[in-house]
C-alpha cells in the first residue's frame, strides 16, 4: 500500500520541480540586458552625432576648444568598453557573434578616436597659421612696401581661392608662389612667418579635409546598427526559447491539473466506495447485532444453563437460564471456573461424550441432578467448550414415581395371577386339609383309646419300641403330635380363607350407604376386649354430620378392625394411647377414618411396602402378611384409598379416606 | 606603507592596483580659483594690465590653437617641432606617442600639456630640457608657432604664465610672483 501512496506523490513532486525549472528557464533575464544594451547603443549614437557635430564645428572653427571632443570620445570609449564587458561571450553561437561585434564597435571607436586625435593635432595646427597667416596677411598689408604687394596680393587671392576649393592644382600654384616670394631675396621675420604658414596651410589643408572625410565616411553608425541587428535577432531567439519554455511550462501545468484532478475523481471514487462499503459494514454490523440479539435471546429464553469456558476452565459466557439454575449472576460467574458448578467435576470434561449425567451445585450448596451436553468449538486460536446442563430432577422424579407405579403394576398382576392361583388351589388344598383335620380329631381320639391299652402293655412287657422311639417318651409326645398335626391343619385352613378373601375379595353385592361413624362404633365394640387389654389410653373422636359412603357394612368393619388390631399390636406399653377419629375432607368430598398410636412405629422404608402381601414384621408372631393387603385391597375396591404417616418409636397414623355421597348421615342412625 | 596599500588593496602591489591608486590621488590633485579663473568669471582686477596683455598674446600668437579648454591644453597631441626642429636633446630616442601607436606619423608627437600652474611646475617639456619658463615660451614659439618673440612679448606672456597658478586645498600654489630665473 506504501509504494502506491508514494507514487502520486513522486509525481506530484517531479512535476513540481519540472515547473519551478521551466518557470526560471522561461523568466527572461535578457530583457533588462537586452534594455541596457539597447540604451547603451542609443547612448553611442548620440554621442557619436555629438562628436561628429563638434568635429565639423572644430573644422569651421567655431569650436573654442576641444574639451567637449576629449569628453565625448573619452564617454564613447567607456561606453564601448562597457558594452564590451556586457557582451562578454558566455556561451553559444549567438553571444560570440554580439561579443564579436561589440568589439568590432570599440575597435572602430578607438580607430576614429585616434584618428580624431590626429584631426585635433592637425586642425589646431591649421587654425593657428590660418591665424596667423590672416594676421600677418593684414599687417604686411598695411605697412607693405608698394612692390611687395601685387605678389603678395596675388598670394592672398589664391590663398582664398584654396581655403574655398582645396584643389592640387591650387596648392601647386601657391607652393610655386611662396617659392616665388622667398626666393626673392632677403625677406622680414613676417615673410618668413607669412610664408612657413603658407606653406603649412597648403599642406595641412588637405591633410585635415581627408582625415575629415575618412572619420565621417568611418560609419559608427553601421557598426551600431549591426550590433542592434544583431542583438535583437539574438533576443529573438531567447525570447523564442522562453517561449518555448512558457509553453512547456503551461502544458506542465495543465498536466499537473489534470492528475490533480485525476487523484481527486480517484480520491472521490474511493471515498464513496469506502462510504458504501461502511454502509454495508454497518448493514452487516446491525445484521449481526440483531443475530447475536437473536442468539442471546434464544440462550436466555432456554430453560438449560448454557455456559461456555475458555481451555483453562473460566467460565466466559453464562445465559439467563444458568442464573436460574445456579444461582449466581453473570457478573458473579463470568471468570469463575466451570468446575464448581458440578458436584463430582471430571478432571476434564471429555467433550466426545455428547451426553453425561451429573450433579451439580447451587450457589445456595444444594445439589441436583443435571444432564450435561458438552460440545467444543474454536474462535481463532482460542478453543472453548459450551456445556448445556438441563435440571432433570423433576424428570428424575417422574421417572421415580413411573418405576414405583410399573413396580406397583408388577405387583398387582402377582398379585392378580396369585389370586387366580389361589381360588384354583385352594379347593385343592382344602380337600385334603379337611381329611388332615378330620383325620387327626380321628386319630387322637384313636391315640387317647390307644394309649389305656400300650399303658397296659408297657406294664406288663415293659419298654417297647414306638415309630423308633421309646414308649415312654412317646407317651406324651404323639398327643401333642396329633394336636400339632390338626393345628397345621387349621393354619392352613385359616390361610388360605384369607388367600381367598385377599385375591378375591367377596362382593357380597351389598353396597349401601351406611354412616362411617356406625361401622368403627362395632369395630371397637367388638374388639373392646383386646383394646381394654393393650391399652389403658383409648379414645374415639367421631366428627358430627359426616355424609354417608357407600360401602359393605361387613366390609368396612374389617379394614376398620384390622387397622385397630394393628395399632393395638404395635404398643408396647399400656400407657401408650390408641384413637380413633372420623372426619370430614377435601372440603366434603372425603371422608377419613383415621387410626392414630403411639406406638413402636414404622420404619420409612417399610411405609412403601406395608400393603404388599406376605410383608410382616410379625412373622414371628403368626402374623400372615396379608392382614393389611387385605385392607388396601378393600378400601380399593370402595374408591378410597389407604395411607400411613409415622415416625419411629414415637407415633403412626394410618388414614383411610372414603369418597362421600350427597347423603347426610342421620344422628338418629348413628344414635343406634 | 605597504602596510596601509595592503590594506586599501587586500590583493596587495600589482600594476592595476597600482593605477588605480594613482589615478585616485590625480584626480585629487585639484588646483582651482586660480587668478585667471577669477578673471574669467568676471573680476577684471584679478589681472593687472601687463597680464591682461600677456593674455591678448597668448591668444593672439596663437598658443591657445594648441593650449586651450578649461586647463589651457591637455586636451590633444601634437608634433614637437613643427618649424624646424628643436635642438638635440639629452632624450632624442624619445619616439613620443610612436611608443604607443606605432604609427610612423606619431614619431616626436606628444601630449600638449596642461598650463595651469605652469609657473610652479618646472622643469618643462617631456624630457624636462628647459630649465625654466622663459627658455620654454621661447622654444614653444619659435618651434611650435613659427614666430620668434620680441622681449617685451615674452615679459607679458611670463606675466600671463603665472596668472594660472591656483590653489590646492584652499592654499596658493605660488612660491613667488616672478618667474624663476
Amino acid at each position: 500500500m506504501t509504494t502506491i501512496s508514494w507514487q502520486p506523490k513522486l509525481i506530484v513532486a517531479s512535476l513540481l520541480l519540472a515547473l519551478t525549472y521551466l518557470w526560471l528557464q522561461s523568466a527572461n533575464p535578457e530583457l533588462e540586458r537586452r534594455n541596457r544594451l539597447q540604451t547603451t547603443l542609443r547612448i553611442i549614437e548620440l554621442h557619436d552625432a555629438e562628436l561628429m557635430r563638434d568635429i565639423l564645428m572644430a573644422r569651421a572653427g567655431l569650436l573654442s576648444n576641444y574639451d567637449a571632443l576629449t569628453k565625448a570620445g573619452q564617454e564613447l570609449l567607456r561606453l564601448s568598453q562597457s558594452l564590451r564587458t556586457d557582451l562578454e561571450p558566455v556561451g553559444g553561437e549567438a553571444e560570440k557573434r554580439l561579443g564579436a561585434l561589440a568589439d568590432k564597435l570599440s575597435a572602430t571607436i578607438q580607430e576614429r578616436l585616434a584618428m580624431i586625435e590626429y584631426f585635433k593635432s592637425d586642425n589646431a595646427l591649421l587654425r593657428n597659421s590660418l591665424m596667423s597667416f590672416n594676421e600677418m596677411g593684414k599687417s604686411l598689408g598695411t605697412k607693405a612696401k608698394p612692390n611687395y604687394t601685387p605678389p603678395l596680393e596675388n598670394l592672398w587671392r589664391m590663398m582664398l581661392a584654396f581655403l574655398e576649393t582645396p584643389e592640387p592644382t591650387l596648392a601647386r600654384d601657391i607652393q610655386l608662389e611662396l617659392d616665388r616670394l622667398s626666393g626673392l631675396g632677403p625677406r622680414s621675420d613676417d615673410d618668413k612667418i607669412l610664408i612657413a604658414h603658407g606653406r603649412l596651410i597648403i599642406e595641412v589643408l588637405p591633410k585635415v579635409d581627408t582625415l575629415l572625410r575618412e572619420i565621417l565616411d568611418q560609419s559608427i553608425i553601421v557598426r551600431v546598427d549591426d550590433l542592434q541587428q544583431a542583438l535583437r535577432h539574438y533576443s529573438d531567439a531567447v525570447e523564442q526559447q522562453a517561449q518555448a519554455y512558457r509553453l512547456s511550462l503551461y502544458l506542465v501545468a495543465v498536466v499537473l491539473l489534470a492528475y490533480l484532478l485525476y487523484q481527486f475523481a480517484m480520491l472521490r471514487a474511493s471515498t464513496l466506495s469506502l462510504r458504501r462499503a461502511h454502509a454495508n459494514l454497518q448493514q452487516a454490523e446491525a445484521w449481526l447485532r440483531e443475530s447475536e440479539a437473536q442468539l442471546r435471546a434464544i440462550t436466555d429464553s432456554a430453560h438449560e444453563a448454557i455456559v461456555s469456558a475458555d481451555v483453562a476452565g473460566n467460565i466466559v459466557s453464562w445465559n439467563h437460564g444458568a442464573k436460574l439454575m445456579f444461582g449466581y449472576s453473570s457478573e458473579q460467574a463470568l471468570g469463575q471456573p466451570f468446575q464448581q458448578l458440578l458436584v463430582n467435576p471430571q478432571p476434564t470434561a471429555d467433550p466426545t461424550i455428547a451426553m453425561q449425567e451429573s450433579t451439580g451445585l447451587r450457589q445456595n450448596r444444594a445439589r441436583f441432578p443435571v444432564e450435561l451436553s458438552l460440545s467444543s468449538w474454536s474462535r481463532g486460536a482460542e478453543r472453548y467448550i459450551t456445556a448445556i446442563i438441563r435440571d432433570i430432577s423433576s424428570r428424575k422424579h417422574l421417572e421415580e414415581v413411573a418405576r414405583q407405579q410399573e413396580l406397583q403394576l408388577i405387583q398387582a398382576n402377582k398379585m392378580k395371577a396369585l389370586g387366580t392361583l389361589v381360588a384354583g388351589v385352594a379347593h385343592e388344598i382344602n380337600n385334603p386339609n379337611q381329611l388332615i383335620s378330620l383325620n387327626s380329631g380321628l386319630l387322637a381320639a384313636i391315640w387317647s383309646d390307644a394309649l389305656d391299652i400300650l399303658e397296659d402293655h408297657y406294664q406288663t412287657t415293659g419298654e417297647f419300641s414306638l415309630g423308633g422311639l421309646p414308649y415312654t417318651e412317646m407317651r406324651g409326645t404323639a398327643g401333642v403330635l396329633i394336636h400339632d398335626i390338626k393345628d397345621g391343619a387349621k393354619r392352613i385352613e385359616r390361610i388360605v380363607a384369607e388367600l381367598k378373601n385377599y385375591a378375591r375379595p367377596q362382593h357380597s353385592g351389598v353396597s349401601v350407604a351406611i354412616s362411617v361413624n356406625a361401622v368403627v362404633e362395632r369395630a371397637v365394640r367388638l374388639l373392646s376386649h383386646l383394646i381394654s387389654q393393650k391399652t389403658r389410653r383409648f379414645k374415639t373422636d367421631f366428627s358430627a354430620a359426616l355424609p354417608l359412603i357407600n360401602a359393605d357394612p361387613q366390609q368396612l368393619e374389617q379394614v376398620v378392625v384390622n387397622l385397630l388390631i394393628n395399632a393395638l399390636e404395635a404398643l408396647s406399653d399400656p400407657e401408650n394411647a390408641v384413637s380413633v377419629a372420623t372426619r370430614l375432607l377435601d372440603n366434603g368430598d372425603s371422608v377419613c377414618v383415621e387410626v392414630r398410636d403411639e406406638g413402636i412405629g414404622i420404619v420409612a422404608e417399610h411405609i412403601e411396602q406395608l400393603c404388599d402381601p406376605f410383608f410382616t414384621t410379625k412373622q414371628a408372631n403368626g402374623g400372615t402378611g396379608l392382614g393389611l393387603a387385605i385392607v388396601a385391597s378393600l378400601v380399593r375396591a370402595h374408591g378410597g384409598r389407604l395411607k400411613f404417616i409415622s415416625s419411629v418409636g414415637q407415633d403412626t397414623c394410618a388414614q383411610a379416606i372414603f369418597p362421600a355421597t350427597a347423603i347426610q348421615a342421620d344422628e338418629t342412625d348413628y344414635a343406634q | 606603507m605597504s602596510m596601509l596599500f595592503s590594506h586599501a588593496y587586500p590583493d596587495g602591489l600589482t600594476k592595476t592596483n597600482v593605477i588605480d591608486a594613482l589615478s585616485h590621488f590625480e584626480r585629487s590633485l585639484l588646483t582651482p580659483n586660480a587668478r585667471f579663473d577669477r578673471f574669467l568669471n568676471g573680476d577684471a582686477t584679478a589681472l593687472d594690465a601687463d597680464e591682461q596683455q600677456g593674455y591678448r598674446l597668448f591668444t593672439s600668437l596663437g598658443c591657445v590653437a594648441c593650449h586651450q579648454g578649461i586647463n589651457l591644453g591637455g586636451n590633444l597631441f601634437q608634433k614637437f617641432g613643427i618649424f624646424g626642429v628643436p635642438q638635440t636633446t639629452p632624450n632624442q630616442a624619445d619616439g613620443g606617442r610612436y611608443s604607443v601607436t606605432g604609427n610612423e606619423r606619431d614619431r616626436g608627437v606628444f601630449r600638449v600639456p596642461s598650463l595651469r600652474n605652469v609657473a610652479v611646475t618646472a622643469p618643462y617639456f617631456h624630457d624636462g630640457r628647459a630649465a625654466n619658463l622663459e627658455t620654454a615660451v621661447n622654444t614653444m614659439a619659435e618651434y611650435q608657432l613659427g614666430k620668434p618673440l620680441a622681449k617685451q612679448q615674452r615679459t607679458l606672456l611670463l606675466k600671463f604664465l603665472q596668472t594660472l597658478t591656483g590653489e590646492y586645498l584652499g592654499k596658493s600654489l605660488a612660491v613667488d610672483n616672478k618667474p624663476k630665473p
